[in-house]
């Protein structure tokens, strides 16, 4: 691997002076932090973060949560339409007093990484077994899990199915902060559970996140991750998914105003007729700027990807969409599809898509489809014909637009806050 | 609104339109009062559709002499969802499907929006969900329409009750039917015509326009007008369909001197 030839750009944030957990988890966070220091933030260079640009993060203040829970209460927490277990995590620290765990599902654990790490097993020992270290662009995951905050371990026993989903809301309530979340999950065979992320937060701030999953056989995993932010918030969302025989992830993402939010998410389909679907919607305006990058490998023969993201950029938003699907030799048999589309609400808006197709197998069906499109004009007159105000037309045609990405989440109430956020016409 | 015969609704007057930059409509006159409906009527690329949806502010027309007026108001000069408030109708010719918007949405948006103009108090979805299922009824149109996108995968019959069943909703004063007819088969043309005749009346006009006499047989116009090459060549009653019927259009452009590429015969 050509290792660059430039100093890795680093941010000022330091490693706590004094190291807890397990020896091996601090071996794994010193050789994250030697592997931060070498690579650095990733930037242009790299192909998958040509539309990302990380600059804007080295110019404002930031530091790691003091580890003090903020005063909070429930209704700062909560979702319309959503029940299920609840973790608050705040300002880089686990709140219990608002967490929601105590009703889990036979079969079901959840702990936050810090006690996982001090009882041991549970799950905890696979962090970092997914989100490699080794690639030129693993500065972000490095940090990450060179400083990880909290987060949590998730293990469902095969079959377990819990109802409602799990929910993991992040805060920030103080400028400057940038905590580090780390979550790691394990569905056995045959369970099925719905996470739902969110993210917000006050003034500048950082959200680093690496999520990393296993989907067993038949098992199937519905990652929804939901984040509010504005022209001082960023947001950078690392999952690292393998999925077993059978077994089905379905990535759902939204996000909404940052100056910068990236989504990344790698799948590996492991073993025949595991499938993988992502769905994503992005926009915003101002000098917002939404990257959504997959990276879907076939591995086995017999499985299938499908991807549908769609922008809705105003006035000076940028948004991009790379979507890499490689299929390994053997991996015959399989379906591939990724679709994006743009709306583009002004002349200054910018829309980059880039499907990227790595073929190493020779009896495939893969497709691949991008447009960019500005508001039907006979659609926005039909409506204007029939009373409604221009504005209101183009905000119901918006709406519109990303429709059949909503309706694909696989939770209303997650739908229903894209709905609300995005259906205004790329911001408001 | 008091409506009395002959009490104008609309009146154009010299109107010239330009599409661009070629001379669609080369100097309409018309007048239309409150009660009437008027049937205007000749040969493809007439300009027919162009004077519906110059009326009804379409984008891509421009008005290069002459004025409108409506309800003695400077009718080009407002925004076609004024226009829509102030009354007027338009029904496409090609009704545009809009994918991911559901009817009934629409259809409540777009009552709403008018009643709020007219200063009615807007109705909640119970009491436009009855109000929609009447008139629904009444034109015949199926219940899952309504759940359905806007005219997304509608059969063209079902499109034109679609159009008829928002006509019969926001109640127009001027309705503008933009060849409501094609498309149609005996049946739903049948069904449409029954719509239109429900909401004749002396409070609102319509201008029908059509290229087929078939139309006339079921909603019968108090005034034809034959249009041809931007202009209006003749104006009759009823009689004049019953010889265009039997004549075709023919005559009368040569009657005007017109030859059939519209240019002036010598």
């Amino acid at each position: 691997m050509n290792v660059a030839r430039r100093q890795a750009v680093t941010l000022a944030l330091a490693r706590p002076p004094r190291p807890a957990g397990p020896d091996w988890w601090q071996a794994l966070q010193e050789r994250a932090w030697n592997r931060y220091q070498a690579v650095g933030l990733p930037g242009p260079r790299l192909d998958d973060w040509k539309y990302a640009d990380t600059h804007p993060l080295t110019q404002v203040d930031l530091r790691l949560p003091s580890g003090d829970v903020a005063p909070m209460d429930a209704a700062q927490v909560a979702m319309e339409g959503v029940e299920g277990p609840l973790v608050v995590l705040v300002d880089g620290v686990f709140h219990p007093g608002l967490s929601r765990l105590d009703e889990l599902p036979d079969g079901m654990t959840v702990s936050p990484l810090e006690t996982a790490l001090g009882s041991g097993g549970g799950g905890v020992e696979r962090v970092g077994a997914l989100a490699e270290l080794d690639r030129d662009d693993a500065g972000l995951r490095a940090l990450n899990l060179a400083l990880a905050s909290t987060g949590v371990v998730v293990e469902l026993a095969p079959d377990c199915r819990p109802s409602a989903p799990l929910s993991l809301v992040h805060l920030v309530t103080e400028a400057g902060l940038a905590p580090q979340w780390r979550h790691v999950l394990r569905l056995g065979e045959g369970a099925v559970l719905t996470l739902l992320e969110r993210y917000q937060g006050l003034g500048t701030h950082w959200h680093n996140t690496v999520v990393e999953a296993e989907v067993e056989a038949g098992a199937e995993l519905n990652h929804i991750r939901l984040a509010e932010g504005d022209e001082s918030a960023f947001l950078t969302h690392e999952s690292w998914v393998t999925v077993a025989a059978g077994g089905r992830y379905l990535g759902a993402g939204a996000a909404h105003g940052h100056r910068l939010a990236r989504l990344f998410g790698s799948v590996s389909l492991d073993a025949p007729e595991a499938r993988a679907a992502w769905y994503g919607v992005y926009g915003g305006t101002g000098r917002h700027q939404a990257d959504h990058t997959t990276h879907t490998h076939h591995r086995a023969p017999r499985t299938e990807s499908v991807q549908l993201f769609k922008g809705v950029l105003g006035e000076g938003a940028r948004g991009a969409y790379t979507g890499r699907v490689v299929v390994h030799t053997g991996a015959q048999k399989i379906r591939a599809e990724q679709k994006n589309a743009n709306l583009l609400l002004s002349r200054n808006a910018e829309a980059d898509a880039r499907p990227q197709l790595e073929i190493y197998a020779d009896d495939v069906q893969c497709a691949h489809g991008a447009t960019v499109g500005e508001l039907d004009a006979d659609a926005l007159f039909y409506l204007r014909a029939r009373g409604i105000a221009e504005a209101d037309a183009r905000a119901l045609l918006t709406r519109a637009f990303i429709e059949d990405v909503l309706v694909a989440f696989p939770l209303e109430a997650a739908a229903r806050w894209v709905r609300e956020r995005l259906g205004q016409g790329g911001g408001t | 609104m008091s409506a009395s015969e002959k009490q104008p609704l609309l009146i154009i007057e010299d109107l010239w339109v330009e599409v661009e930059g070629k001379s669609i409509l080369k100097g309409i006159d018309l007048t239309v009062n409150y009660g009437e409906v008027h049937a205007i009527m000749g040969p493809n690329g007439s300009g027919k559709s162009t004077l519906a949806n110059v009326l009804a502010g379409r984008e891509g027309y421009s008005v290069t002499r002459g004025r409108v007026l409506y309800k003695g108001q400077d009718l080009l000069e407002m925004e076609p969802e004024e226009r829509a408030r102030e009354g007027i109708f338009l029904a496409f010719q090609y009704p545009v499907e809009i994918p991911g918007v559901n009817n009934v949405y629409f259809l409540k948006a777009a009552v709403n929006a008018v009643r709020k103009h007219r200063g009615l108090p807007e109705l909640d979805a119970m009491d436009f969900l009855e109000l929609v299922k009447e008139k629904m009824a009444q034109m015949k149109v199926r219940e899952e329409m309504l759940y359905r996108a806007v005219n997304e995968g509608f059969s063209g019959g079902e499109k034109k009750r679609n159009e008829i069943l928002q006509m019969a909703l926001l109640e127009p004063t001027l309705a503008i039917l933009d060849e409501i007819d094609s498309g149609l088969d005996i049946d739903a043309l049948r069904d449409v015509a029954e719509g239109i005749n429900a909401l004749r009346g002396p409070e609102r006009a319509f201008i029908m326009v059509t290229h087929y006499q078939r139309l006339l047989h079921y909603i019968e116009p108090d005034y034809i007008h034959v249009l041809a090459y931007g202009e209006v060549i003749r104006s009759g009653d009823r009689a004049l369909a019953h010889e265009l019927e039997e004549r075709g259009y023919g005559w009368l452009l040569e009657e005007r001197g017109l030859d059939a590429s519209g240019a002036e015969a010598s």
